[in-house]
């Protein structure tokens, strides 16, 4: 397996606020990387620093052997890294299908095969049935999957999912789930910020986890269910 | 190119039945003042389609048009008047000094967002105004008066009759009208709707936002400053005050927003229906001093407030009733 994603030393401060500090982790080629953290860990500041919607104040992150961290967010969405946003940030005005269809766009010429590509990932998101619905009248669900919808659009080799199952009853996680096996199986690798603990430990082959802007462990689930440092950052137990 | 005009039957029976009654129309019309009003109105749909492009699609509202408008006229004026060159000429110099513009003022404008951008483009549209009012030899306040009775008429494209013109403007309303048609399904029409909706997430899957904007931004300005070396031609007589005062912006934007703001068809119907209203107002209500700029405002309302999607939005009611579920 080789590397992917190398993130060396990466600081974010927001004037006195050290929203990332000395952040340093790799993303194999092909893994479930989970993130979770307590809020206000840093976890969607990490996100938008490796997508470049906001510039790292220090440290470098290398994607595929090639430093990124001074491009602009398209730049890097052409390079292969693909996101989704906390809070879904839907094109409104426009319908699922066009949403879609303007990410598949960038990245095939032809028009008919991006119709085709189109077609088939709303599909596979479970959208099949709301193609002319205009994005803005879609409810949180739908407006989630739309998320990772027009994200696999422009065929990622990394996706950063950010909390896409927050807010889902049982039955939609569990389908939400299984979207996310489908999308890895496909041979994307991911990197997914989750609160809902079930699921990352689920779905992830590694965890990692972030307290206060810093890394308080990488893991296999098994090892993060059972880290001191974890259970004391989660639920405030007597440091061992 | 032509197969994308081509595959849409609807809009292609319409285009062309709306054609002919266009092209036909002057030989019914003898009165000089309903060609005046036609030929306005050739003049406001090409204002309202370039507006169209930036504030229509890309969602950026601009206020400052008319400095677009005003850098075309003076193009074509000073050109006629101190080098004697043809406005067929002029008019594209016009459209590169335009498309200069719009790069040097869209690098820091275009980064701006909402109203800051409107704000912005109106003071650079004043600034614009200031600048030709102090300019002597553009002839300042008092303008240029650029007939010129000595070159042939299609040289100078100043005719004593009114249906040169309008035939003339009819053919660059025709060929920007299917530009637009082209554009809008085309990558650039996406990618540019989908900048307006939702900027954040139209980088994030790879477009360019500010390539896009600034793309936008530079054909929406030819296409204005073309309206105004064509208006120039009609009047042939320009200055600061007639060319490039606040309310030309703000009707330019009112055009397309009428009219139905990022489609088509939107700045054409705006254009007709403002400018037959503006003009019928102002003969109707002659008697009293200003009744007719009442009249007008209080139309301009009615049709805003009960067609938030401009005129078009009555007949795109199936589109319109999707959104609502």
């Amino acid at each position: 397996m080789s590397v992917i994603l190398d993130v060396r030393h990466a600081t974010k401060r927001f004037g006195g606020l050290m929203a990332n500090e000395d952040i340093t982790f790799q993303v194999q080629q092909g893994e479930v990387l989970g993130v979770v953290g307590p809020n206000g860990a840093g976890k969607t500041t990490l996100f938008n620093s490796l997508s470049n919607f906001h510039k790292l104040t220090s440290g470098e992150i290398f994607f595929e052997g090639k430093r990124i961290n001074h491009l602009q967010p398209y730049q890097v969405a052409h390079l292969g890294i693909a996101r989704t946003f906390q809070i879904p940030q839907a094109m409104g005005e426009m319908t699922v299908y066009e949403n879609v269809l303007v990410a598949a766009m960038g990245k095939d010429k032809d028009e008919k095969r991006t119709e085709e590509n189109t077609r088939l990932t709303v599909a596979m998101c479970g959208l099949a049935g709301l193609t002319d619905k205009m994005a803005k009248s879609l409810n949180v669900m739908q407006k989630k999957r739309l998320e990772i919808a027009r994200a696999i659009a422009i065929k990622p080799k990394l996706l950063l999912l950010d909390e896409t199952m927050a807010g889902l009853t049982g039955v939609e996680r569990v389908e939400a789930v299984n979207l996310v096996r489908r999308i890895h199986q496909m041979g994307v690798t991911i990197l997914m910020i989750e609160h809902v603990m079930e699921v990352v430990m689920n779905v992830s082959d590694r965890v990692m986890v972030l307290d206060s802007g810093k890394v308080l462990a990488v893991g296999t689930p098994e090892e993060i269910g059972d880290n001191d440092d974890v259970i004391q950052a989660y639920l405030g137990g007597k440091k061992m | 190119m032509w197969k994308v005009i081509t595959r849409d039957k609807k809009f292609c029976t319409g285009f062309c039945l709306a054609l002919i009654v266009a092209m036909i129309l002057p030989v019914f019309i003898k009165k000089p003042f309903v060609m005046h009003i036609l030929i306005l109105v050739c003049i406001w749909m090409l204002l309202g389609m370039g507006w169209n492009i930036i504030g229509g699609y890309a969602g950026q509202i601009s206020n400052g048009h008319a400095l677009f408008y005003g850098i075309g006229a003076y193009t074509c004026g000073i050109g006629m008047y101190l080098f004697k060159i043809s406005p067929w000429i002029m008019m594209w110099a016009g459209m590169v000094i335009s498309a200069l513009t719009a790069i040097i003022l869209g690098g820091p404008l275009l980064r701006l967002k909402g109203h800051y951008f409107a704000v912005a483009t109106m003071a650079a549209a004043e600034c614009g105004r200031i600048i030709f009012l102090n300019l002597d030899f553009v002839g300042g306040a008092t303008g240029i008066d650029f007939l010129n009775k000595d070159l042939p008429a299609w040289y100078t494209m100043q005719f004593t009759e009114k249906e040169p013109y309008y035939y003339i403007f009819l053919c660059f309303v025709v060929i920007v009208f299917l530009l637009t048609k082209v554009m809008d399904g085309s990558k650039l029409g996406y990618y540019l709707r989908a900048i307006k909706s939702n900027e954040d997430s139209a980088q994030s899957v790879g477009i360019n936002t500010t390539k896009y904007k600034m793309l936008a931004y530079i054909f929406s300005a030819v296409i204005v400053s073309l309206a105004g070396s064509l208006y120039a031609n009609y009047i042939q007589y320009i200055d600061p005050y007639i060319l490039m005062p606040l309310n030309i912006s703000m009707m330019i934007c009112l055009v397309a927003v009428m009219g139905g703001i990022g489609t088509v068809v939107g700045p054409v119907v705006g254009a007709f229906v403002m400018t037959v209203i503006s003009e019928w107002t102002r003969s109707t209500f002659a008697s009293i001093n200003g009744f007719d700029l009442f009249i007008y405002g209080v139309l301009v309302i009615v049709i805003v407030t009960y067609m938030p999607g401009g005129i078009v939005s009555i007949f795109n009611k199936k589109k319109a009733g999707c959104e609502k579920v």
